[in-house]
């Protein structure tokens, strides 16, 4: 059985391709050549488009996360449906695969449905994230088009409300059965702390046995109601780092057909001391700070991003993160993983006071301004 | 890990299995981050050989229309 690509574009290198499972491939020319894509012409200094780019539909939340990196309220704004049209053309004329929705909460928008059968139609794949308040099977159903819908959940043992605040375990699993029930492929979200890592393989286990698909785990990052002083007794310890590089590789063995456990970009510095060559990585699309690159974000107002988290004016930070990755300092600049990895995540070395630079927390990092090792 | 992937991939340069679905940050598949070396260049062959046609494969009647061309970009 062959697989045909869905959808494709035609880079410097040769070209990317989706295939029906949502699997993208990077292929050279020849191979490209071969599945009859049209050929294109690139000019000098030539910058693809991203991968996979997110986008803020409404900054209302009716929860109130202690840690929300948006700074979400009862009483924000939703993001006004023409615009958000516009910018789904935008993408997908610009190459664009993947589109994730989130907020605030994405479920509040009563026209979150038609948004994905309209990224859908034009050869997107929309997903989103979700914390699953009110969700009702009729909403669910109208979640169909959704490549996968990830609701939020930070873990069993009493890590959900160690990290937000207040107990929404009850939420996140209802919406998790409603949503299977409903046939929409389900994953789930889990931020890590130093409250909750601990619980991970416990956390592991039960998201498997709720019928989720994935398990996404996240970086606690310090932005929006979490850029504060209590990010410093939230973030992993470095015995937690190491701890849990050793249980991702524990873990990987059982993963695969049916479930997956992904790490984040921001994650790929803290685990880096148990992981393979940065060639093995970048062949299986192991991806650490992409903003600027794979990825990219439209923020509230309309306006493109490097991620997520970037909040500098215009396109100021899209070309920060590439002029970092470009000709980062050291110990980045002759680290082995440097070309995976891309120096961390930007938004806590900001927030510890150490600007546009080196993850300060990545092991590596922290052994090498420690005069013990070379990255 | 010392060892290196066979060649063998045909043209297949890069495997990133998606899409996974959070709207913050980029995520990556934990066992993609731990492969062998061995394990890797199967993946990869068998993504290489699955994008070839396969002309001997018999029409099956009630097979459906094939899918057209993907949209090129």
């Amino acid at each position: 059985m062959s697989s045909l690509p869905t959808r494709a574009r035609r880079e410097p290198f040769g070209a990317w391709i989706r295939l029906g499972d949502d699997t993208l491939v990077a292929l050279d020319h020849r191979r490209a050549d071969r599945l009859g894509l049209p050929p294109a012409t690139f000019p000098p200094g030539h910058v693809s488009a991203p991968l996979e780019v997110h986008v803020a539909v409404t900054a209302r939340c009716p929860v109130d996360c202690s840690g929300c990196y948006q700074s979400a309220t009862t009483d924000g704004a939703h993001v006004p449906l023409t615009q958000l049209r516009k910018t789904l053309r935008e993408l997908h004329a610009s190459g664009v695969f993947t589109v994730a929705f989130g907020g605030g909460e994405p479920l509040l928008r009563d026209d979150l449905g038609e948004l994905a059968d309209e990224a859908r139609s034009l050869g997107l794949t929309p997903v989103v994230t979700t914390s699953g308040y009110g969700l009702t099977p009729a909403r669910a159903r109208a979640l169909r088009s959704f490549a996968q819908v990830n609701v939020s959940h930070d873990g069993v043992l009493g890590g959900y409300e160690a990290v937000r605040g207040f107990d929404g375990v009850a939420v996140a699993e209802r919406a998790i059965a409603t949503l299977r029930a409903q046939g929409v492929a389900v994953g789930v979200n889990h931020v890590l702390t130093r409250q909750n890592v601990d619980g991970l393989s416990a956390t592991v286990d039960h998201v498997r046995s709720l019928g989720a698909r994935e398990l996404q785990l996240l970086r606690y990052k310090p932005a929006g109601r979490a850029a504060s002083l209590d990010y410093l007794a939230r973030r992993l310890t470095p015995a937690q780092c190491d701890a849990l590089g050793e249980t991702l590789r524990s873990l990987s063995p059982t993963l695969g057909e049916g479930f997956s456990v992904r790490v984040d970009c921001a994650l790929v510095p803290l685990v880096s001391k148990a992981l393979p060559e940065a060639a093995m990585l970048e062949r299986f699309g192991v991806f650490g700070c992409e903003a600027g690159g794979h990825l990219g974000s439209v923020r509230r107002d309309g306006s493109a991003g490097g991620c997520s988290f970037d909040d500098a004016p215009g396109d100021e930070g899209i070309a920060a993160f590439r002029a970092f990755v470009a000709a980062p300092p050291e110990p980045c600049a002759s680290c082995p993983l440097r070309r995976v990895c891309r120096g961390g995540c930007k938004v806590v070395s900001r927030h510890l006071g150490h600007g546009f630079s080196s993850d300060p927390e990545c092991p590596r990092v922290i052994a090498f301004h420690a005069g013990s090792a070379s990255p | 890990m010392s060892e290196a992937l066979e060649d063998t991939t045909d043209g297949v340069l890069v495997v990133r299995r998606g899409p996974g679905a959070n709207c913050s940050s980029i995520g990556s598949a934990v066992e993609m981050l731990f492969l062998s070396a061995t394990l890797g260049t199967a993946i990869l062959a068998a993504v290489a050989a699955s994008l070839d046609p396969k002309p001997d494969e018999p029409d099956e009647p009630d097979e459906p229309a094939p899918a057209p061309p993907p949209e090129a970009l």
